[in-house]
């Protein structure tokens, strides 16, 4: 008898008294399956005592009253399938590969004692206008007998940057060079045979200098523009409003003046814990000189105001100083935190504060606006993250008429230089750069790797790890507000 | 005439008054019963019987008229031997027989005086002599015993006589001792009762460790009908399954009337994966066997704890806790490491098993996580599809079964391997497993007949079906590859476990021989094809002599290698000491690699790097591994080899030492102790990268299921320690998913049951990832990571579920602690120690035993673990 009334079991439901004809071809139970379950007949497997269910016959499917069969597929049609864009697996990637991958800059090889030169590189290389006034600068660098050192330096310094960005490791081995050339006691050997380790704000600064020579001004778009010579001033010069009053005598009158600074300096004494409090104690210190008036040594006052705040700003932490006895340039350990929002308005003259406080009135809006909508979106649901591709918007950081300026007074940290050892010139000196919001690259030699803004902060110094010897700041950007960016930053 | 050689009894100065009383009486009784006088000898006799009976006695002394008498006993048995047949004969055997204990001279300890002349006496109410009487007569019947042919008949009644007075005074151990000495143990059906079968049983099953196969055999399966006698059908039952006796299993499943022991029983067979096939008609019995109870036990059960909500890997690692370099956060969609995503796959498996739910596969975008694995890898993603349906068989298939339809091949054989291991410990009538897959075994495609092939060989693990063989052999008659032939052997390996089914050792090593000599047999999976025919020799002891024979062919060390698996397998659990030693003694050998081979081998290697160097130190790594596998189940020995195990690893070779570390996480396996998390911390710095990626994985082992938190914080450590080092970094992650296995509720420890069984299924499945761990690069490391998932055939929840009459969960109050074998005050004994008292369903740590709270409820199991049945009792 072909007739039979079995048990079909799907998934965790089961279906008692099917009635199955043999006679039939196996299609139409599994049509009948389908009305039941709701599975495609294609996509049925049914399934007893460890056979499967023809399509054609039911030679192999031994069928008896009552027993239970086993029916297994699913009602969704979806077929995994691959995605469209494959996964690119790491273990598959050369070095180079891996470092465009993952967007890590190329690292410099050392050289040998080298890492100051490399340190302070990879922090000037986060300067993009300074990359941008690179690559449209002509010059060549001069062979051996090369007599324009800063052509030459800044020609090396071009060349090193663009293969850099091929994303290989590179051994600067031009600008060492050039810069051996330039300053004979970079070359310096020690006992070794050796390149000697060397101060890096001292290659820094002098670096800075050659390029301030060749790279010229960029010119904005405003008319009355401030002139500067080079680009190098317009970016990184700023000018401190000096006053110099005696204070022995009240009549001699205020001189005042100007002067150009190409760096902060911060003085690390016993009572500075904070790097704006060091920063604070120069700009208002007391000289002795000679009075014309009193025809005899007096005191002065001497306060020094900023008149002109460069869109970087670069700040050295004074550690080292020169130690007579053992003739070394001993270092000050001391623990000198550094913000990573620098607000440098109560530096400034009240002139340039004025001038400052319209965009600072900007950002304490968008802050606001801030912290509003993330209120808000506490309430809301999540916007639906399609506006975080949207390319960020900023309003200028300058001043309308003084490209290179800094208009708000608010910086942010983007690079640090920092050294670990005892004295200038031994230890190590690594470049921390700033690669995204919260990522941070460490820049050590030809070893670069990712770190985070906490790591950053633990550079203030205090104990034998890296501390932070130059700071470069650059500017804070005010994002132009609109929906989408609001929106972006509420999902942040 | 005798009489004048008597000497007069000398007095002491210090001996009482009683005592010189006593010596004369006693002399005047001797001087009579060797007189001449025929009237005065019966008499006498009695009465010095008599004064002998009632001699009181201490521990420490001799009773004082045998003291008195030792001198004179020669002259007793001269007169003794003199004398006619007769009563009075009779009489003063016994007394000779008697007085011969205190005697000094040793020709009479040598003539077996004592039981010569027992014999010759009354034979009646020998008990009255007191027990060091016994001692005697049992002594000098075992020393008889051997010594004589047709000793049975003389000795027989006598033997009787003195179990009847060891069994009526409390000392049935010592009756156990003679009977067990002259091999007579079926006489004592004879004299257990109700009173004192436990303590019997208990020493039996004591002895019967320490007594050679034949012997041990025959003393379990006389617990066994013990224990049955007097309805202990459960611990009948642990017993039968010890010895593997089928008949005796299915007569206590026929004469077991009472419901609740059977189930208990049928839950105590289920957790064994019990193989053969019982005739009960009983449908709940049936399901019960079949573990179809599992997944929806464990599900209720993980409901209970409130643990249902799926963990992502990340979770398990705590990456939040590691230092951000190592998290690497620029890895996106797009960019991956394969072999951390390969880790992931398997952690995600791990410690999602059995939840059905988990946050990489089962959500919306689950194929995805798939595609970003790489090529075989993702065959390792797809599978632990089937980890997360573990034990699922009605709702598993169907989430699964939509990979079959893709075009990759690896995703295909992923989802074949998953079908196999959702239906791993569980039986189905509708076989699903075998219809699935059955049709892809003779596929052409490499990964397929890999995924099909290994996926049945976990799905029916332990089954011996020879159905499911015949599916298999042939693929290994016909495999070109030495991959397929490694882990389709497996297969048939798990499959026909400890079945001695030469059918399969036939086919495999057939096919081995053929590859004798060539490069091919260099291969690690010619290691795991052996390791397969090992399988299916699984405890069966000295049945392995054929295929050691067989052996001889292969050359060395393969031949040594392949030998030294199959002692393994043959004893795992068994805790033979003697093999036990054998293996040692071959650890401790030196071997010599042949010299002239090599230089032509490092010329060959410029040409083609890929050909398999022989590594003449493997027999050694094998048998280091036996060691600890054979001595699973015996506390003192694993105890000791442990320490064996340091020595091992300070002189061994590094082949060897890569083994040390499996060896000793195998010893512990599921259960983390102090100084096993020690020392396997220090090998996981050792120098060797093998070794440490070993000692990483044993740390694992220890942990698995156990969510030890110590465990945790050391392999976060490690997982920093070996951030730059791939591989290691894979076995960190790999070890963190095991010891989060099913969210700390699960074990791989083989032993269950109060730990007096050991799991053969589960000890392949853990014994498997260990071989293959001793070449870590080629195989695990390699491309052959689904190995891994034969750990599916070890994986039980490690819990105690009370169950009432009716098989419905009930939640009871249970006190919880340390096993022991016996604490607290004479009189009420207890086996566990520092108590927690929890309410069912509760999770039971290695080395934790359970015990009713109240006397509402009584459990038939001998012991509370796993899952209990209990009867209510009336009030």
């Amino acid at each position: 008898m072909p007739q039979f009334k079995v048990k079909v079991k799907w998934g965790k439901e089961s279906y008692p008294d099917i009635e199955v004809n043999t006679d039939e071809p196996p299609m139409l139970f599994k049509a009948q399956l389908f009305a039941l379950t709701g599975v495609q007949p294609e996509r049925q497997k049914v399934m007893i005592k460890g056979v499967t269910l023809k399509d054609v016959d039911w030679d192999n499917f031994k069928l008896k009253d009552g027993v239970t069969v086993l029916l297994m597929g699913s009602k969704e049609e979806d077929v995994p399938k691959e995605p469209v864009e494959k996964t690119v697996f790491v273990e598959d990637m050369n070095e180079s590969e891996l470092a465009t991958a993952l967007d890590l800059p190329a690292g410099l090889t050392n050289l040998g004692n080298t890492c100051y030169m490399n340190a302070t590189v990879q922090c000037l290389k986060s300067v993009p206008e300074l990359r941008e006034a690179l690559q449209t600068y002509q010059g060549e660098v001069t062979d051996a007998g090369g007599v324009i050192p800063a052509q030459s330096i800044t020609a090396a310094l071009r060349d090193l940057y663009s293969t850099m960005d091929k994303g290989n490791n590179v051994p600067p081995i031009v600008l060492l060079q050039m810069l051996h050339m330039a300053f004979p006691r970079f070359a310096e050997k020690n006992e070794h045979g050796g390149f000697a380790q060397q101060d890096a704000n001292e290659c820094w600064t002098e670096l800075v200098r050659m390029l301030q020579q060749r790279l010229p001004a960029k010119l904005g778009s405003g008319s009355s523009q401030e002139q500067f010579k080079s680009l190098i001033d317009q970016y990184f010069g700023g000018t401190f409003d000096v006053e110099l009053k005696c204070t022995e005598t009240e009549d001699e009158p205020v001189t005042k003046n100007k002067e150009q600074f190409l760096q902060l300096s911060c003085f690390i004494s016993q009572d500075v814990r904070y790097m704006h409090s060091g920063l604070r104690s120069k700009m208002q210190e007391q000289i002795t000189k000679k009075s014309s008036i009193l025809d005899r040594d007096a005191v002065y006052i001497k306060t020094s105001k900023i008149s002109r705040l460069p869109a970087y700003l670069t700040i050295q932490f004074v550690r080292f100083y020169y130690k007579e006895k053992e003739s070394i340039n001993a270092k000050i350990l001391k623990d000198v935190k550094f913000p990573m929002e620098f607000d440098a308005y109560d530096l400034c003259t009240p002139e340039l504060q004025e001038k400052l406080a319209p965009v600072r009135a900007k950002f304490k809006e968008l802050e606001d606006a801030q912290v509003e909508a993330a209120a808000k979106d506490k309430n809301k649901s999540q916007g639906d993250g399609k506006t975080t591709d949207v390319e960020k918007k900023y309003s200028p950081y300058w001043f309308q008429d003084d490209l290179g300026s800094n208009n708000s007074g608010y910086y942010t940290l983007q690079a640090v230089l920092t050294h670990r050892g005892r004295s200038s010139s031994s230890g190590h000196y690594v470049g921390w750069v700033r690669h995204t919001n919260d990522r941070w690259i460490k820049c050590d030699d030809d070893n670069i790797s990712q770190v985070t803004t906490d790591d950053i902060l633990k550079l203030s110094g205090g104990g034998d790890w890296h501390c932070a010897y130059v700071l470069l700041y650059g500017p804070r950007m005010l994002e132009i507000s609109n929906v989408d960016t609001e929106e972006k930053m509420a999902t942040d | 005439m005798t009489a004048k050689v008597i000497r007069k009894p000398t007095f002491r100065k210090d001996e009482s008054e009683d005592d010189k009383e006593l010596q004369v009486e006693l002399k005047v009784l001797v001087e009579r019963i060797t007189g001449e006088d025929p009237k005065l000898i019966p008499s006498s006799i009695e009465m010095l019987k008599y004064l002998i009976r009632t001699a009181t006695t201490s521990m420490t002394s001799v009773p004082k008229p045998l003291k008195y008498l030792g001198p004179f006993y020669g002259h007793l048995r001269e007169k003794c031997d003199a004398m006619s047949e007769g009563t009075i004969k009779k009489n003063l055997s016994d007394v000779v027989s008697v007085l011969s204990m205190g005697a000094i001279e040793t020709e009479v300890k040598k003539g077996y005086d004592c039981l010569k002349y027992c014999l010759q006496g009354t034979m009646q109410n020998i008990g009255d002599w007191g027990h060091e009487y016994i001692r005697q007569l049992e002594t000098e019947i075992v020393k008889q015993w051997v010594m004589c042919d047709n000793n049975f008949k003389t000795l027989h009644p006598l033997v009787k006589e003195i179990m009847t007075f060891n069994c009526s005074h409390h000392d049935e151990i010592q009756g156990c001792d003679l009977l067990m000495e002259i091999n007579q143990m079926y006489m004592l059906f004879d004299y257990v009762t109700k009173d004192n079968y436990k303590p019997i049983c208990l020493y039996l099953a004591a002895c019967a460790k320490y007594v050679d196969e034949l012997e041990s055999k025959k003393i379990l399966k006389l617990i066994s009908q013990f224990y049955m006698m007097f309805g202990e059908y459960c611990r009948s039952i642990i017993v039968a399954i010890q010895i593997n006796d089928a008949k005796l299993v299915d007569k206590l499943f026929n004469t077991c009337k009472d419901k609740v022991i059977l189930y208990q029983m049928a839950f105590i067979c289920a957790r064994h994966l019990y193989p053969f096939e019982l005739s009960v008609e009983d449908d709940d019995i049936k399901s019960i066997l079949e573990n179809s109870h599992l997944s929806h036990h464990f599900l209720t059960f993980a409901r209970e704890l409130d643990i249902m909500e799926p963990k992502a890997p990340d979770e398990v690692y705590k990456t939040w806790l590691e230092p951000t370099n190592l998290r690497q956060s620029v890895l996106g969609e797009k960019l991956d490491s394969a072999r951390q995503n390969l880790a992931s796959s398997f952690v995600n498996g791990f410690v999602n098993a059995g939840f059905g739910t988990d946050k990489l596969l089962t959500t919306e975008d689950g194929n995805k996580w798939i595609y970003r694995n790489k090529d075989i890898g993702m065959l390792s993603a797809t599978a632990a599809l089937g980890l997360l349906y573990l034990w699922d068989v009605d709702g598993g298939l169907t989430p699964i079964d939509k990979y079959l339809y893709t075009t990759d091949e690896n995703i295909k054989a992923g989802a074949l391997l998953a079908l196999g291991i959702v239906n791993c410990r569980i039986r189905n009538d509708c076989d699903p497993a075998l219809a699935l897959l059955g049709d892809y075994v003779e596929s052409s495609s490499e990964e397929l007949q890999l995924g099909a092939v290994f996926g049945i060989g976990l799905a029916y693990a332990g089954s011996g079906r020879s159905d499911v063989l015949s599916l298999l052999l042939p693929v290994i008659q016909e495999s070109k590859l030495v991959k397929t032939l490694g882990v389709a052997s497996l297969a048939c390996g798990l499959v026909a476990l400890g079945r001695n089914n030469s059918e399969v050792s036939d086919v495999v090593l057939s096919k081995m021989i053929e590859s004798n000599g060539l490069e091919v047999l260099k291969s690690p999976f010619m290691m795991l094809a052996g390791f397969g025919v090992a399988l299916a020799y699984f405890g069966c002891k000295d049945d392995i002599e054929v295929p050691t024979t067989v052996a001889e062919v292969f050359e060395e060390p393969f031949k040594t290698m392949f030998q030294t698996m199959l002692q393994m397998c043959a004893y795992a659990g068994s805790g033979d000491v003697l093999i036990i030693q054998e293996l040692l003694r071959l650890v401790e050998e030196k071997v010599e690699p042949p010299e002239e081979g090599a230089e032509k081998e490092e010329a060959a290697k410029g040409k083609e790097k890929k050909k398999y160097e022989w590594d003449y130190y493997m027999g050694k790594a094998i048998a280091v591994l036996a060691v600890a596998a054979i001595s699973k189940g015996e506390d003192i020995g694993t105890e000791m080899i442990q320490r064996i195990f340091g020595q091992i690893s300070r002189y061994g070779e590094p082949s060897v030492r890569k083994a040390v570390p499996l060896a000793i996480a195998l010893t512990s396996i599921s259960d983390p102790q102090p100084n096993v998390i020690n020392v396997l911390t220090k090998y996981s710095h050792d120098v060797d990268d093998d070794v440490a990626c070993n000692a990483i994985f044993g740390l694992g082992y220890i942990g698995a299921g156990t969510n030890n938190a110590r465990l945790a914080v050391t392999l976060r450590q490690l997982a920093l320690y070996h951030a730059k080092n791939p591989f290691q970094l894979f076995m960190v992650r790999i070890s963190q998913g095991l010891v989060h296995m099913g969210k700390g509720t699960m074990t791989l420890n083989p032993l269950h049951t109060d730990r007096q069984l050991v799991d053969p299924v589960a000890m392949a499945g853990i014994l498997i990832p260990l071989v293959a761990l001793l070449k870590p690069h080629s195989l695990i490391l390699g491309r052959s990571h689904y190995l891994l998932y034969s750990l599916a055939a070890a994986m039980q929840p490690r819990w105690l579920l009370t169950l009432d009459e009716n098989l419905n969960s009930t939640s009871v109050t249970v006190r919880v602690g340390q096993a022991v074998d016996t604490v607290g005050k004479a009189g009420d004994p207890k086996t566990i120690a520092g108590i927690h008292t929890h309410t069912t369903p509760v999770l039971l740590c290695a080395n934790e035993r359970a015990e009713l709270a109240n006397g509402e409820y009584e459990v038939v199991a001998p012991a509370l673990d796993g899952i209990c049945v209990l009867k209510k009792i009336p009030c």
